[in-house]
Order: C-alpha cells, then structure tokens, then sequence
C-alpha cells in the first residue's frame, strides 16, 4: 500500500461525515428561514467552516518530498456541491492561500504553486458545476466522486505545468500522489451524497418520467466517456509499451555491438581468459547504457568477474540461474526481469566462457511511456469531463430550456390565457411544435366560441319559449287597465306572468317566479303556467288550482324544480279579488289617495315542492282608483355594485312616487328605479312586474279604443277636447296638445295601415302623458330625419314637419314596437 | 273651422276661425285654389285661429308660393300658439307676419 493511505483516509472519511452532518443540521434547522440576507451570511459561515476543514488537510497532510499528499481540496468542492457555490469559493481561497504560506512552517515548496492553484479551482469548479450542471441539485454518489477525481486531476496537471522545466521530478510527484489523492479526494466528496441519500431515504431509482432529459443522457454520457477514456488509455499505453522495449533493445545491442567491437579491437586472444578479464575490467566502464545501465560479465561459473555499477555484484554472487535464463532467452534478445527488486531490461552475448549481460533500468527506459501514459490519462478525464459538461450544457440549451420555454407558454394557457403565443423559434423542430401548439389552440379558440355561440344560442331558446308564453295584448277594458312586463336576465331566469278574461267580469292575474335558469327552467315555467291556467279554466278558484296544481307539478319533477307564484281573481264590476299564494311576495297596494301598503297573507308553501299542500283563498277588494303591483324577487333583489339590495322599501317608495300614473307607467319608473340604484352591475335574474288597476272616471276620461278609420280622427279630437275640459288644460297647452293629436293621429290612419288603435291620456304633476298605438306596420316616426327648416319658401319641401313639431313641443316622446303593435309615447310639460 | 272672404280688388282677405288641420286644411286648399286669380295682395287673417298643425302649415306654404309670383301675402293677427308652430318650424323667416 503506498504510504500515507491510511491516514488520508482516515481524514476522507472524517470530511465526509462532516460535510454530511452539516449538510443534515442545515437542512433540519436552517431551511426554513431562506432569505437573500440569510442566504449570504450561511454562504460565508459555510465558506469559513470548509476553509478551515481545507487547512486541516493540508496541515494533516502526509509530506513527501517536495509536495504534502492530502486531500485539501475536497473541502472546498463539498462546499460548493452541498451547500452553494459562493461557499465553495470562499473555501477554495481560503485552503488555496493557506497552502501558499504553509511553506514556511513545512510544506512542500516543490508543488506550492500546483496546490495552491488547484485549491482555488477545486472551489471555482465546484461552484460552476453546482449552479450550471448540477442547477443547485446536490450531486449523488457517482457525480460527486467523479467531480472529485477530475478536480484532483486538474490538480495534478498543475503540477506537470507549474514544474515544465523539471518533468523527471514532476512526475515523480504525481506519480506517487496521483494513485492516492485522486480516488480519496473522490471518495471524499461521493460520500456524503451516498449517507445523504441513504439518510433521508431519498428515491434511488426514480421512474423514466420522474427524470430529467439530461438525467437520462448523463448515464449514456457517461459510459461514452469511461469507453473513450479506456480504449484510448489501453491503446495509447501498448503503442508506447512497444515503442519503448524496441528502444531499449536497440540501445542495449547497440552497446553490445559496441563492447563486442571493442573486444575485437583490442586483439586479445581469444583463448587468454586472463588477458581477458584484465582488459574487460579496464574497460568496461567506458560503455554505459541510458544514463543508469550497466555491463555485468558473468564468468561460466556464474561469479560476475566485472561490472560498471560498483554498488552491484559487490562480493561475488552466484549468478548460475541468471545464466540459465539467459540462456534460455537467447543472445540478442531483450527481456525484462527482476534483479534485486529492480526491473531491468537486459541482452547479453558470449564471449569464450563469459557471458557479457547489458543491464538497463526500466525506470529509465520507461520515463517516457510512464510520463505519456500518464499525462494523457490525466489530460484525457480533464478533455473528457469537459465534452460531457458541454455536452450537458448544450442539451439543455437547446433542448431543455426551450422545452421549459415550451412548457411556462403552456402552463398559460392552461390556465385560461389563449391568447398566448408560443415563440420558441430556436430550431426547426421546435418551430415546427410552437406552429402546433399555436394551431391547436386557435382551433380550441375556435371550438370554444362555438360552443359559446351555441349557449347564446340556446340561452337566446329559453328567452323565446318564456317570451312566447306571456301574453302581451292588454286587455282594453272602461273597468280596469293592466300591465305587465319582463325583462330577462342574461341567463334566462324563468319568471313569468299571466293574465286573461275568465269572462265578460273578471279577470285571472299571475305572476311567478320558476327556481333555476335556461332551458330546463324556461320549460318549467310552460308546464306550469299551462297546469295552473287549465284548472282555472275548469273554474277552479286560485286555492282549488294552485292545491291541484301543486299536485301535478310533483309529479315528474325530476329536476327538483320549484315555483313561488301569486294569482288572483278579480271581479271587474266589484273589485273583489280572490287570490292565493304560493311563496311568492307580496304585492303592493297602491290607495286612491297614494297610500301604499303591502297586501300580506300566510303564504302557503310553494308549488312543486311538496305534495299535498292545501292552498288557501284569500279576500280582498279593490276600490276604484286602487291598483295592485307584483312583482317577483327580481325588483326587490337587484343588486348594486356593493351588494345591496334594492329591498322592500326602494319598491315601495318607487310605487309611491309613481303617483297616479297607469299601470304602465308605475311598472316603468319602478324598472327604472332598480336601473338606477343598480347603475353598472349586471342583472342576475327576470325582473317581472305586473300591475292592475281599477279604472275612476278620471282614467276612464284617458282611454280610448278605435277603429282605424279616416271618420275616427274626430271622434280622437272630441276625446281629448273632453279631457283638457275635464282637467282645465290651459288653452296653450291644449292647442299643443291638439296639434300633436292631429300629427301622429293622421299618420296613424293615413300610412300605418292600422285597423284599430288606443290612445291613452293622463294628467297629473304639470304633464300630460299620452300614450297611442296601432297595430300597423312597424314604423319609428322619429327615427325619419329632420326636416331643414332654413330653406327659402321656393325650397321648401312639405313633409316630416309634423312629427318634428311633436318632437319639438314634447318633452318626451319614445317609440317602441311590442309584439306587433307599435307605442308612441308622448309627454309634454304644462 | 270657417272661412270668411273678402275680395276688395286686387286684395284677398280671407279670415279662419276654428281650428286648421288635417281636417279643415283641405277645405282652406279648396278655397285658395279657386280665389287666387289675379289677387296681387292676399292677407291672412288668423285672428280667430286657435292653432294650426302641418296639414295646415302646408296649405300656407302653397299659398306662399302662389302668392310669390303673383304679389304678396301677409298673415295677421297670429296668436302665441300658431306663433310659436311657426318659429319652430322655420315659417317666421318665410312668411311675412305683422
């Protein structure tokens, strides 16, 4: 075993267990407060704590000749490769620093350049391994005894390069080193890797997928690297092991041919074995081989009668069996053999009875095979490492990086960004997988407006089927007016309203709101406003049809749906009302005298969600000049941008302001109202209202229905002569009145094409409202342009001028086309 | 609505009393169609008018256009209300009012 072995494992194996403990106190107890600040001052304890451990290695060192064999500097890569690289650093120039000076209390000066050198890189390389091969992972046990052996290789280079002038003394160093140093130093940083792995029990086979893509080519790498390493090692060491016997032989005969010319010369006699000896004793030390071989001259007995190295052969030895060997080898060849513990290459020829043997030392005949041998095996890991770290590093640029770049693009879009452009142009196939994945998306894009177009379109079904199924002809009756509206949620909440003529007396009024949206509760909302109507229609009062409704919804309800409705029945004569209700809210009462109150009863459940519910009937009566407002959850649960509720009293304040305006107008200012505390927040549910009113002989003074006929243009004038008279319009103001009349009316019989109309009118707070429609062709008056009315008389066309002077004179006029009737609506101060 | 004429010559003074609409304007057309000959100064007396609505307004306006050529034509006694029918409608710059 070479010297000092003992002792320098002993220290790679305390720097193991060091490193490792450290590495488990670091991990246990300091990973949890990782800041910037935090992470620098562990960097520079780090550092110092390994420096020191890298002066211990030198100071524990074994000396030999010139240099200190230790393995210094696997403190600093441990450093670097578990705790950081800045670590790393720090202990390289600490250990590199020290070597420098520990010259002056003992250490080798012949290497102080090499170590200090090599000291220094061993932090710096392991710092650059850490943060770009390893990306801050620790090395497990193959890459940190591999990090090692290169590092200590480098180390050994220098020494060749620090000491070129002096290769036989340099490689005397690294030849006794190298053996010990590389693979401790190795074994000390592959250590820790093994008792990390092995402690924390991490996973030492991970599946394929659990591997990175340079995890699955290190491996391939790296039988690459040892195959290349060892084929051109194996080569290399017979061409140079053949090239140098070759050499020796030849200088070994040279000499003999030289001792056997010389012989000649002399002109002994070849019989005079005295003369012999005497010449061959004088002479031998003029032949030499190499610097350090020599001539023995064996006599037959086997006793060296002469020799050129005196310390040799002293007293005289029995050499019978070299003899016998030689023999056997046969003049002119060279052999190596063993004499003394000391290889020589040797030859030899006869002369008479002696035998003249050239002794060549293969420590000299070798040096070169030796120093190439090993020079290029060390020049060979430090090439090879630097191909695979290359290597490494370019598969992950161009491959690993842009597959991350790849990936971050997608990890947007998955998560809802397809928008996103994936733009990793780096190569043709990654070019070719952004163009892809940039299609495939676009085509995803297009699917998904598709499919939106397609929830349009059935949410835009479900609006028709509730739309279709409310009645929108009010009824025109001298007794009572009623209106009704919905306006549905952008997701088709399923309220609806009902309203028809039981007969020539009363009148059925519902409004109802249906649980859930779209389609299924849109067909919900048909189903039971069918049921209901159906058993009104059998005469049923709303107790009797809701019970009986109730019944029927509970079956086949498999969409658990439910529907909170109020109904009621009202003699038109009498304005006695018999109503039920479902869970629905209670409506508004509107007094003559604008009083307003809810009218509230015991709700019973609501329908569809339990069988076996009783319905009660409940009373009322409606005065004349009372209404009544419903309305359904939409109005009171409006939402504003702060989450408020629009409430019970918004409602009724916005019904009190409505004073004695029509149904119409009262549902208007109501929607209205919500629209303005709500103001940009959107609609959620229907918002439904209806209202119905008991006709005074005021409101009956502002209806009238007629046929569409040129002659009705009079009976139109008497109307509204009769109701400025009735509420003594002022004369400007009922000139105004009538000229507007006169307008829209003769464009309602003239162009409309209309069989009948209504006109309505009312009077209160300082305006007239007036309301008319037709069921002619669909026509926007006011959306015709205004005439130019600075035009010469000459110039002037006739036409467009009445409904601008409407415009002009009203402060309000609106047009709205309902169900194939068209409203005008005019309102002009007083 | 009545019609009053008065033809002194040359001068036309017709005077309207009522209400001129759609359903009286027609007659007023009538009447002008058949009194214009050879008139050289017609005066329209509105004194009694209560209102006149675009039915009428264009009867005026060919009255006004025959009137050009022929002579003249003024309108009197027009009260707030056709007045301000009038202005809103740009006639105040093509008739002459007194």
């Amino acid at each position: 075993m070479p010297t000092g072995v003992e002792r320098l494992l002993t220290i790679a194996i305390i720097f193991a267990v060091a490193t490792s403990a450290l590495y488990f106190f670091d991990r246990l107890k300091l990973r949890k407060t990782i800041s910037k600040r935090n992470y620098w001052i562990k960097q520079v304890a780090y550092g110092l704590i390994f420096g020191a451990l890298a002066v211990c290695g030198t100071e524990f060192g074994v000396p030999i000749s010139g240099a200190v064999m230790n393995i210094r500097d696997a403190a600093p890569l441990s450093a670097a490769l578990f705790f950081g690289p800045y670590a790393g650093i720090i202990a390289g120039l600490i250990g590199g620093i020290e070597r420098w000076f520990a010259v002056y209390w003992g250490a080798g000066a012949y290497t102080r350049l090499a170590c200090t050198l090599g000291t220094i890189f061993a932090g710096v390389f392991g710092a650059f391994v850490k943060k770009f091969i390893l990306e801050n992972r620790k090395p497990g046990f193959i890459y940190g005894g591999m990090i090692g052996v290169v590092t200590e290789v480098v180390h050994m280079l220098l020494v060749y390069y620090t000491n070129g002038d002096d290769p036989v003394q340099a490689h005397a160093v690294t030849t006794l080193c190298s053996p010990v140093m590389i693979p401790l130093v190795g074994l000390a940083v592959a250590l820790p890797g093994f008792i990390i792995t092995l402690v924390f029990k991490e996973n030492l086979h991970p599946r394929n997928e659990e591997k990175r893509i340079t995890q699955h080519i290190e491996a391939g790498l790296f039988i690459a690297v040892i195959l290349a390493f060892i084929t051109t090692n194996v080569m290399q060491y017979f061409i140079q092991d053949t090239i140098a016997i070759k050499a020796a032989r030849d200088s070994i005969n040279t000499t003999l041919e030289d001792v056997r010319g010389d012989i000649k010369a002399s002109g002994i006699d070849a019989n005079d074995n005295e003369a012999f000896e005497e010449f061959i004793a004088d002479d031998i030390y003029s032949w030499h081989i190499g610097a350090t071989g020599y001539l023995v001259v064996l006599n037959k007995d086997g006793y060296a009668v002469a020799y050129t190295k005196d310390a040799l052969l002293e007293e005289e030895r029995d050499c019978s069996d070299v003899i016998d060997s030689l023999l056997e080898q046969g003049a002119g060849e060279c052999r190596k053999r063993t004499y003394d513990d000391i290889s020589y290459y040797s030859g030899f020829f006869t002369y008479n009875d002696y035998i003249i043997v050239a002794m060549y030392p293969c420590n000299e005949a070798d040096f070169s095979k030796d120093l190439t041998t090993l020079l290029t095996a060390l020049l060979e890991v430090v090439i090879l490492a630097v191909v695979f770290m290359m290597i490494y590093i370019l598969i992950r640029i161009v491959i690993v990086n842009n597959l991350d770049k790849v990936n971050e693009d997608l990890a947007k879009i998955s998560s809802g960004n397809l928008n996103t452009v994936v733009k990793v142009r780096t190569s043709s196939e990654f070019a070719s997988l952004s163009d892809d994945i940039n299609e495939t998306v676009d085509t995803l894009k297009d699917y998904i407006d598709m499919a939106a177009a397609k929830v349009e379109e059935e949410l835009a079904v479900a609006k028709n089927i509730q739309r279709s199924a409310l009645p929108t002809m009010y009824p025109e009756d001298n007794r009572y007016e009623l209106y009704a509206n919905m306006l549905a949620a952008k997701e088709v909440g399923g309220d609806f309203y009902d309203f028809y003529e039981l007969d020539d007396d009363r009148v059925v009024f519902l409004i109802a709101d249906v649980s859930g949206k779209g389609i299924p509760a849109a067909m919900f909302m048909m189903t039971a406003k069918s049921v209901i109507k159906g058993f009104v229609q059998q005469g049923a009062s709303p107790g009797v049809a809701f019970t009986k409704a109730n019944e029927r919804l509970c079956q086949d309800n498999a969409a658990e749906m439910f529907v909170t409705a109020w109904m009621g029945i009202m003699d038109v004569n009498t304005g006695h009302v018999v109503y039920t209700n479902a869970g629905h809210n209670p409506p508004v009462i509107k007094q003559k005298d604008g009083t307003i109150e809810f009218l509230k009863c015991r709700p019973g459940f609501v329908l569809a969600g339990m069988d076996g519910i009783h319905y009660k009937d409940f009373e009322f009566d409606l005065a004349e000049g009372q209404s009544l407002t419903l309305y359904t959850d939409g109005v009171t649960e409006a939402t504003d941008a702060h989450n408020q509720l629009f409430g019970d009293d918004r409602l009724l304040e916005a019904v009190r302001e409505s004073g004695n305006l029509n149904m119409r107008y009262t549902c208007k200012l109501i929607k209205q109202r919500v629209d303005e505390f709500v103001g940009e927040a959107p609609q959620f549910d229907d918002i439904t209202m209806l209202g119905i009113k008991r006709k005074t002989d005021e409101d009956r003074l502002g209806y009238i229905a007629l046929d569409a006929t040129p002659e009705s243009a009079d009976e139109v004038r008497d109307f509204f002569d009769a109701f400025c008279e009735h509420y003594d319009v002022p004369f400007k103001a009922s000139t105004k009145i009538m000229v507007m009349v006169d307008e829209i009316y003769s464009n309602i019989i003239n162009y409309s094409g209309a069989t009948h109309s209504v006109i309505t009118a009312e009077y209160g707070d300082g305006k007239v409202i007036m309301s008319y429609q037709d069921n002619g062709i669909a026509y926007d008056p006011l959306a015709k342009e205004d005439p130019d009315i600075t035009l010469s008389a000459e110039e002037r066309k006739i036409g467009g001028l009445g409904i601008f002077m409407v415009k002009k004179m009203a402060e309000d006029v609106k047009y709205t086309r309902v169900n194939g009737t068209n409203i005008l609506d005019v309102v002009l101060e007083i | 609505m009545d019609i009053i004429k008065n033809l002194d010559g040359n001068k036309l003074v017709i005077a309207l009393e009522g209400r001129l609409d759609t359903s009286t304007a027609p007659n007023l057309e009538a009447e002008l169609k058949s009194s214009l000959d050879g008139v050289e100064e017609l005066v329209l007396d509105f004194n009694k008018l209560e209102y006149i609505s675009s039915a009428g307004l264009r009867v005026v306006l060919g009255a006004q256009k025959t009137m050009s050529k022929q002579g003249e034509m003024k309108l009197t006694g027009v009260n707030d209300e056709v007045m301000e029918v009038f202005e809103i409608t740009g006639f105040v710059d093509i008739l002459t009012i007194e």
